[in-house]
C-alpha cells in the first residue's frame, strides 16, 4: 500500500512547524520594519511641511511688511496682529484732473493689478517749495480703472477718482508725479480647525480671514515693534522695524527616536527682523 | 524517484523581493523629498541673493550719483546702466529715469544666475527727489567764531563773476554785507585797520540770530549727511589741486575718481572737461591747501589752512577754524566759518574772499544729490 500515490514526498510535521514559525518571524519583522519606516517617512513628510511653513514664513511676512512706512501705513499695532497699509502698485501720474488720473503703463510695477473698490491711490504733491519740507502723499479713492487710454503720445490707464481741488490745486502737482496704490491689510494668528493660522484678510476689500501659513502654534505669531533706537515703539507711528518669530508644528504627531519614539507635534521657530524701508531715519 | 528538493515552493524569495520593493519606494519617496527640500531651500537662497543684489543695485546709483551726466537728462528721459556683478553669478542692472524737474525714478534688477540660467530675479525701485547742497549765504564771510584779518587780504560782498565765468553768469546781484557775524567776534590788524579792506553792503553787519543750524543746513541735506556722501575726501596737506583727465578706460574725461581733481574753474573756453565737475569735497580737520584750484563746495569738519594762492569757486563751509596765510587762498562764492572748536579764525597774507551768486548756483546745481521722496520712495517693483 502506497500512502503517496501521487510519488511526491510529503512535509513532515515537525518541518511544516519550523517552515510557518520562520514565515512568521520573518514575517514580523517586514511588518515592523515597513511599520517603522513608514512612521519615519510620514514623520519627515511632516518636518519638511514644517520647514515649508516656516520658510514661506520667512519670505511672506518680510515682503510683506519691508515696504511699509511711517506716515499712517501702520494702524494698529498687536503681539500678533498687525493693520497696515500694504502698497501694492508704483507708476506715475501723467496727466490729473478733477475725476480722473490718467497712469502710464511703460512704468508701472507692483504686487498685482490695480482693483477699483481695494485699493485706494497715493498721489506725490512736490509742494511749493524747491525742499522736501513741505512734500506729501495724498490719499485718494479709487472708482474705476479704463484701459486703452493715452498720455503725451503713451498707453494709459485712466483711473476715476475725486480731487479736492480746493485743498489741492492742481498747480501744486508736479507731473510726471509718483503715484502709488494701497489696500489696507490685517494679519493676525486665528484658530479654525482645532489648530491655529496665521491669517491675512482685505480690510479694504471687506473680506473674511483666510489661511495663510500653518498649521501653527498656539503662539505661533510674535511680533515685536521696535522704533529707530531698537527699543519698544511706543505706537505705530514710531515703529521702525518689527522682528516676527513663528514657531510652526506639524499637522498631526509624528514619532522620533529612530521611527520607535512616542508619537508627538513637532515644533520649529523662526525668527527674523524686518527694517521698514519706507520709514525715516532707516 | 522525484526529488522532495527539487518540488519544494518556497515564498521567501518573493517576500525578500516585496520587502526590498517597498523599502525601495519608501527610501526613494524620502530621497526625493529630501532632494525637493534642498531645491527649495537653493531656491530661497537665490531669491535672497537677488533681492540683495536690486538693493544694492539702488543703494550703488545713489551713492555714485553722476550729477554732470543724471542732472542734465530731461524729464521723461530713461538711461540704461551698465550691468554689475557683485560676486560670480550675481549681478544688478540700474534703469534711472527722470519724472519730472525733481524727481527721479530708479529701477534695479538683480538677478541670481546658475549653470542653467537665471535662477532668480528681482527687482526694486526707489522714487527719489534731485536736491541741490545750498549754503546759506549772507555774507562774503560768515563767522560764528573769532576771526582777525590782516595784512593784504580783501573781502568783498559786491556780487562778482569769477575770471572767465562772464558767458554762463547773469548780471551780478545786489551786493552782500562783506563780513556777518552775531557781534565783537571781528577785529582787524594793520593793514586793514578799522575794516579798511573789508568791503560790501555794509562791510560789516551784525546778525544776532545767527545760528549753527541754520549755517550747517545746506538745502535738504544738513553738514553731516552732505559730508558723508561726499565725492571726493582729503586730509593732511594737499598739494596741487588741479583738474585731472582720465588715461583709461576712456582717455580724456574729467577723471572723478582722482581725489585731487576738484574741477576746473579757471579755463572755460573751451570747455575743459571738468568744467562742469563741481564735487562735494570732505576735509577732515587739520587739513592744509597750499596751492592749486578747485570749484564746488568744500566742507571742513575741522580746522582749514590755505596757502599757496589757492584758487577756489564756491561754496565753503568750515566747522573749525579758518586760516589764510602767505599767498593765502582766493575763494569766489561765499564762505562760512563755524568756529566749533574754539580758537581764533585768521585771514591773512594776500587772501581773498568776494561774494559770488553765480559761482553758488553753479556749484549748488552742479552738485544734485538723489534724496528719497518723503515716506513710500522705496518700491517693489517684482
Amino acid at each position: 500500500m502506497r500512502l503517496n500515490p501521487s510519488g511526491r514526498q510529503g512535509l513532515a510535521l515537525v518541518e511544516l512547524l519550523i517552515g510557518l514559525v520562520l514565515f512568521a518571524l520573518v514575517g514580523a519583522l517586514v511588518q515592523v520594519t515597513l511599520f517603522r519606516e513608514s512612521r519615519l517617512a510620514r514623520a519627515r513628510s511632516e518636518l519638511i511641511g514644517l520647514t515649508g511653513t516656516l520658510r514661506l514664513g520667512a519670505a511672506l511676512l518680510p515682503g510683506e511688511l519691508r515696504e511699509l512706512g511711517a506716515a499712517g501705513d501702520i494702524i494698529t499695532i498687536g503681539a500678533d496682529s498687525l493693520t497696515y497699509r500694504a502698497l501694492r502698485t508704483a507708476g506715475l501720474a501723467c496727466q490729473v484732473s478733477p475725476n480722473e488720473i490718467l497712469v502710464s503703463t511703460t512704468l508701472l510695477g507692483g504686487f498685482r493689478q490695480l482693483q477699483p473698490g481695494r485699493d485706494s491711490l497715493l498721489l506725490f504733491i512736490e509742494g511749493d517749495s524747491p525742499s522736501a519740507a513741505d512734500d506729501s502723499w495724498l490719499p485718494l479713492p479709487l472708482f474705476g480703472v479704463a484701459t486703452g487710454r493715452v498720455c503725451g503720445g503713451r498707453p494709459a490707464l485712466g483711473l476715476a477718482t475725486t480731487l479736492d481741488t480746493v485743498l489741492t490745486p492742481l498747480a501744486r502737482i508736479h507731473l510726471d508725479a509718483p503715484l502709488r496704490t494701497f489696500e489696507v491689510m490685517q494679519l493676525r494668528l486665528y484658530p479654525s480647525g482645532g489648530q491655529f493660522w496665521l491669517g491675512a484678510r482685505s480690510v479694504s476689500a471687506g473680506e473674511t480671514i483666510q489661511p495663510v501659513l500653518g498649521p501653527l502654534t498656539g503662539a505661533g505669531l510674535q511680533l515685536t515693534y521696535l522704533d529707530s533706537t531698537g527699543t519698544l515703539a511706543v505706537g505705530p507711528a514710531s515703529v521702525r522695524s518689527v522682528q516676527l518669530v513663528v514657531r510652526g508644528t506639524t499637522s498631526h504627531p509624528v514619532v522620533s527616536g529612530g521611527g520607535s519614539g512616542p508619537l508627538a507635534f513637532k515644533q520649529d521657530t523662526i525668527s527674523t527682523e524686518v527694517l521698514l524701508r519706507n520709514a525715516p531715519g532707516q | 524517484m522525484r526529488s522532495f528538493r527539487s518540488d519544494r515552493r518556497g515564498a521567501a524569495l518573493a517576500l525578500a523581493v516585496y520587502a526590498t520593493v517597498v523599502i525601495g519606494a519608501l527610501v526613494a519617496a524620502t530621497f526625493f523629498a529630501a532632494w525637493l527640500e534642498l531645491k527649495n531651500g537653493e531656491n530661497s537662497l537665490a531669491a535672497a541673493q537677488a533681492f540683495a543684489a536690486a538693493e544694492a543695485g539702488i543703494e550703488d546709483l545713489s551713492n555714485s550719483w553722476n550729477s554732470s551726466v543724471f542732472d542734465t537728462m530731461t524729464p521723461g528721459a530713461s538711461l540704461a546702466l551698465p550691468v554689475v556683478s557683485l560676486i560670480p553669478g550675481v549681478r544688478y542692472t540700474d534703469t534711472l529715469s527722470r519724472l519730472n524737474a525733481e524727481v527721479f525714478l530708479t529701477r534695479a534688477t538683480g538677478e541670481r544666475f546658475g549653470p542653467g540660467g537665471v535662477l532668480a530675479r528681482r527687482t526694486l525701485a526707489r522714487f527719489s527727489r534731485l536736491t541741490n547742497p545750498t549754503a546759506v549765504v549772507r555774507a562774503a564771510l560768515t563767522t560764528l567764531g573769532p576771526l582777525t584779518v590782516s595784512g593784504q587780504v580783501q573781502v568783498s560782498g559786491a556780487d562778482s563773476i569769477p575770471p572767465g565765468w562772464a558767458p554762463w553768469c547773469p548780471p551780478a546781484d545786489t551786493a552782500l554785507p562783506g563780513v556777518s557775524e552775531p557781534g565783537g567776534l571781528v577785529s582787524t590788524l594793520p593793514n586793514c585797520a578799522m575794516a579798511s579792506c573789508v568791503g560790501g553792503n555794509p562791510p560789516l553787519q551784525i546778525d544776532t540770530a545767527l545760528k549753527a543750524p541754520t549755517l550747517t543746513r545746506l538745502g535738504d541735506l544738513d553738514f553731516a549727511q552732505l559730508f558723508a556722501t561726499a565725492d571726493v575726501s582729503v586730509s593732511g596737506t594737499l598739494n596741487g589741486i588741479r583738474p585731472q583727465l582720465s588715461v583709461s578706460p576712456v582717455p580724456g574725461q574729467c577723471d572723478r575718481s582722482d581725489s585731487t581733481n576738484w574741477g576746473e574753474p579757471l579755463v572755460m573756453v573751451p570747455p575743459h572737461p571738468c568744467s562742469t565737475y563741481f564735487p562735494i569735497i570732505a576735509a577732515q580737520g587739520g587739513t592744509t591747501i597750499y596751492g592749486g584750484r578747485g570749484q564746488g563746495t568744500l566742507l571742513a569738519n575741522g580746522d582749514l589752512d590755505v596757502a599757496g594762492g589757492f584758487d577756489f569757486q564756491g561754496a565753503v563751509v568750515v566747522a573749525g577754524r579758518l586760516t589764510l596765510s602767505g599767498t593765502g587762498g582766493r575763494f569766489h562764492g561765499g564762505v562760512i566759518v563755524l568756529g566749533a572748536a574754539g580758537g581764533s579764525s585768521s585771514l591773512g597774507g594776500q587772501g581773498l574772499v568776494t561774494y559770488s551768486s553765480c559761482a553758488l548756483k553753479r556749484a549748488s546745481g552742479g552738485a544734485g544729490r538723489p534724496i528719497p521722496l518723503t515716506e513710500r520712495s522705496w518700491v517693489q517693483w517684482y
